[in-house]
């Protein structure tokens, strides 16, 4: 598994790459020291995740992520020594799959970059099948498949799962840990951020006016619950 | 300043007057609603010499030709007369643009005296001309140099009387004694009449200048208090206002900076702030203007001054040669009994500003006075800003740059330690290893992690002071964050084999439920962290800590007690302060840290809107506890099917 890692620190980018070399076999780990070094990795290489510095010598990481969002959807975790919560929002808004601040350690980094990979693989199937439908939108929960009237929607396996989770459980609130955990993993808990991003994401696609959703709705300090065929009611 | 009075006049002037009279002619007659001096004047003397043209035209010039000195045909006289006046107004402008001196009424005495002569002496019509002369003189050149022409009169008459041999020699006398003492009353009549006029014009003037002063200091007071910052344009405005409302010709604004003694020899004006009311950058005062605040300096009142021969003297000053200032008014402004600087108001004609001019530029200064504290106060305030703005800036940046720079080689150690520490003995990174090299590198690892809090302290006091810390608030039961923080810190306590004891309520019990609060998870996991890992280092070992949570009058409130040293009395106070380290605890236990984990859980429970306290006695043990508000939400709404958040929230009030 090839892991590309834009970082301008040395050291950082060494001690990863020797824990990998360690710890882990099977990853192959790529490294650059600029974002164009690092866009020209990406093409040549094609990894199937990176790992991007926010702070780089010659441009910034979101400007990277944009570039690499515009080409695929694999798999990108931010790492910053900023750990602001601005920027958190802003990798995420991008379509940044996880924020980590530095420091971290290995144990930390593998298991992050692991539970990305295993997101961003297609959804395992979370159910025996079935079909789930209100107003215009189906759920065929045995192909993973969206439809909106009778159209094909493209969702990432985060978007499917959350969508899943909300219409499973159709009609009840949903707390905001639950969904996180169920979702992205246990130790997501209290990260609201990824949540609310996923949301908006969801609600842009399925929604007929994201800014007053009708499906999705907020539950405010509690989560999000989706309200089954609003037109019926 | 006489274009406006000019307005003023042509506004009052009788209704039946305007229109039919010429505009400048009608100023000469009527001034400020009054009639005026120079149009008493004119008038008279245009009546006299009418009454004479019309008596000589109809044959009575000479009346008594018999007795003239030298017999004259009166209507050549009379229309000589008229002549003269014309030549005086046309060569002097008298009366419209200059004030006639005595040396033009003597000549008119010498006119006249000459036509009498020639038209019968003391019985001859042309006398009315020494009473206008006798009228013009005590209105225009005052009481005594009309009383002199009075005499010169009066001695004509009497040479004549002796002189000449009359007809009606008996009535001789009585005449003269007439004429000169209705020359006398004459002239003390009119010096009366124009004082009473001059009298009423200074009413008028003094409202006019009482209604302008008023609303003057009002506006000054108005842009005094507002603590309009741009105190420059404020002297401005005060500068020509002043001047304007004293009638002076120009006015300025001087300000000593206050940081420099000022030199009044000095040839430069350094350490002076000058605003004047025309040139908008003076840079030099005349030597006259230096004396006066000299003085003004070292007497802390107010300085008038008449023209100053110096003046002439002194090199080329800002202002044109041809305007220096007759009359000087400099008038200081005190703050707190020292001059700070002054107002000064000049006059390029003779007339000295009057005890009210004054009283008006010192009500002004004191509002000047006050405008300056307040414009100074405001800099100060400003600029105070400024720099701790700049302060928390550079503290923010290097904090921030601190940790940054601290973070990444930290990330570098800590990976590596980590990877290290796992291969060479088989086991992850923080279990107990037996071998030396496992335990230097675990040794290792808890310095770097011990780094790591202390950054992330720093960071997130920094972020905190500057408002930056953001919280991700949803629903939480603080039973089970509490559950979660001990599970992640038990095997701290186990390393000091303290036993954990717990004081909650049972797991999905009513009370339970009752645990609910709105917080943001991690942060309120890291206020318990700070608060079990407080209790453990300073908590002795083999010891108890009790952690518990109850819900109590609409609070729910978390505790940790230990069986520690305590803090003494005097000390509970400082104990959530930034940096602060209990000198007892430091003591005892020994302990390192940054001081800053207590400050940062304050202010994050003070962010959620609760309350972060401390219950100890020393010798005895400590209790740190905090209070959220309680959510009305628990749960359990996620079982109850169709019924959203917000129902559930009413089913419960109801």
């Amino acid at each position: 598994m090839k892991i590309l890692i834009i970082d301008d620190d040395p050291d950082v980018v060494e001690a990863i790459t020797l824990s990998f070399g360690l710890q882990w076999h099977e990853a192959i780990v790529l490294a650059a020291e600029t974002g164009a070094e690092g866009k020209a990795v990406f093409q040549r290489e094609n990894p199937e995740v990176v790992l991007l510095d926010i702070a780089l010598p010659d441009t910034d990481g979101f400007e990277v992520l944009h570039w690499i969002r515009s080409r695929n959807d694999a798999p990108v975790l931010m790492i910053s020594a900023r750990g602001e919560e601005i920027d958190k929002v802003r990798g995420l808004e991008l379509g940044a799959d996880d924020y980590i601040t530095k420091p971290f350690g290995y144990l930390e980094l593998s298991a992050r970059i692991k539970a990305v990979m295993r997101r961003a693989q297609a959804p395992p199937p979370l159910s025996g099948g079935g079909k789930f439908s209100s107003g215009n939108l189906l759920v065929n929960y045995a192909t993973h498949q969206v439809f909106l009237k009778d159209k094909l929607i493209k969702l990432t396996p985060i978007e499917y799962k959350l969508l899943y989770q909300l219409t499973r459980n159709a009609g009840q609130v949903l707390m905001h840990d639950d969904l996180l955990s169920k979702v992205w993993g246990p130790e997501y808990l209290g990260e609201l951020d990824y949540l609310r991003i996923y949301v908006r994401r969801l609600r842009e696609k399925l929604e007929d006016n994201p800014q007053q959703p009708s499906q999705i709705l907020t539950e405010r300090g509690l989560g999000y619950r989706f309200e089954a065929n609003p037109r019926a009611a | 300043m006489k274009s406006k009075r000019d307005t003023t006049f042509v506004k009052v002037a009788p209704p039946v007057l305007r229109g039919w009279v010429p505009a400048p002619m009608l100023r000469l007659f009527v001034r400020d609603g009054a009639p005026s001096i120079e149009g008493l004047d004119a008038a008279i003397r245009g009546f006299s010499v009418t009454i004479v043209v019309l008596l000589s035209l109809l044959g009575h010039g000479n009346p008594v030709d018999a007795y003239a000195l030298y017999a004259t045909d009166p209507t050549w006289l009379a229309l000589g007369l008229v002549l003269y006046n014309l030549v005086v107004i046309a060569v002097l402008g008298v009366p419209w643009r200059t004030t006639p001196g005595f040396p033009l009424f003597v000549l008119d005495w010498l006119v006249a005296s000459a036509a009498i002569l020639l038209t019968g002496g003391f019985l001859s019509p042309f006398m009315i001309l020494y009473y206008a002369l006798v009228i013009g003189a005590a209105l225009r050149v005052g009481l005594s140099r009309s009383a002199l022409l009075v005499i010169a009169c009066a001695a004509l008459f009497i040479t004549l009387m002796i002189l000449r041999p009359d007809p009606v020699a008996s009535l001789r006398l009585p005449i003269v004694v007439v004429q000169v003492t209705s020359l006398i009353m004459v002239m003390f009549m009119s010096v009366g009449m124009k004082r009473a006029v001059e009298v009423e014009a200074r009413k008028m003037q003094l409202e006019e200048e009482a209604g302008n002063q008023l609303r003057l200091l009002n506006s000054l007071t108005h842009a005094a208090l507002a603590g309009a910052p741009d105190l420059e344009q404020v002297l401005r405005t005060v500068a020509s206002a002043s001047s304007k409302a004293v009638c002076a010709d120009r006015g300025f604004v001087v300000l000593f900076d206050g940081t420099r003694e000022w030199n009044n020899t000095a040839d430069d004006a350094d350490g002076l702030l000058i605003v004047a009311d025309r040139d908008p950058n003076p840079n030099l005062l005349s030597a006259n203007e230096k004396i006066t605040i000299g003085k003004v300096l070292r007497m802390r009142q107010p300085v008038l001054t008449d023209a100053n021969p110096l003046e002439h003297h002194s090199p080329r000053s800002r202002y044109d040669l041809a305007e220096h200032p007759e009359a000087i008014a400099c008038v200081p402004f005190l703050l707190d009994d020292k001059v700070i600087g002054a107002l000064f108001v000049a006059r390029y004609d003779a007339h000295a500003f009057s005890g009210p001019n004054i009283e008006l530029l010192s009500a002004i200064s004191q509002q000047v006075a006050v405008a300056v504290r307040m414009a100074r106060l405001y800099e100060m305030e400003r600029e105070k800003a400024e720099r701790s703005q700049e302060l928390e800036r550079l503290e923010r940046d290097l904090l921030s740059m601190v940790s940054h720079e601290l973070r990444t080689p930290l990330t570098a150690i800590k990976t590596s330690v980590g990877a290290l520490a796992s291969t060479r003995a088989g086991l992850a990174f923080g279990e107990t290893g037996t071998s030396t090299e496992q335990r230097l590198l675990n040794n290792i690892g808890r310095s770097t992690d011990r780094l790591i809090n202390l950054v992330n302290e720093l960071l997130d006091m920094a972020r905190l002071r500057a408002g930056r810390m953001t919280l991700n608030r949803q629903v939480l039961n603080l039973g089970e964050v509490l559950l979660d923080a001990v599970a992640t810190l038990r095997p701290l306590f186990d390393a000091r084999s303290q036993t954990l004891e717990f004081d909650l309520p049972s797991t999905g019990s009513p009370r339970w439920s009752r645990l609910a609060a709105v917080a943001d998870r991690r942060r309120i996991e890291q206020v318990i962290i700070n608060l079990l890992s407080n209790a453990n280092k300073y908590g002795p070992r083999d010891s108890h800590i009790i952690v518990g949570a109850t819900p109590r009058g609409g609070l729910v409130k978390v505790f940790v007690r230990d069986e520690g040293p305590g803090i003494v009395p005097t000390e509970q106070g400082f104990v959530f302060d930034k940096y602060y380290r209990s000198g007892t605890l430091v003591e005892n236990s020994k302990q390192e840290g940054t001081g800053l984990g207590l400050a940062i859980a304050r202010s994050i429970v003070e962010l959620h809107g609760g309350h972060l306290g401390v219950h100890s006695r020393q010798g005895s043990g400590s209790t740190f506890y905090f209070t959220l508000a309680q959510s009305d939400v628990d749960d359990s709404s996620e079982e109850l099917g169709d019924v959203s958040g917000k129902e559930f929230n009413e089913d419960l009030n109801n």
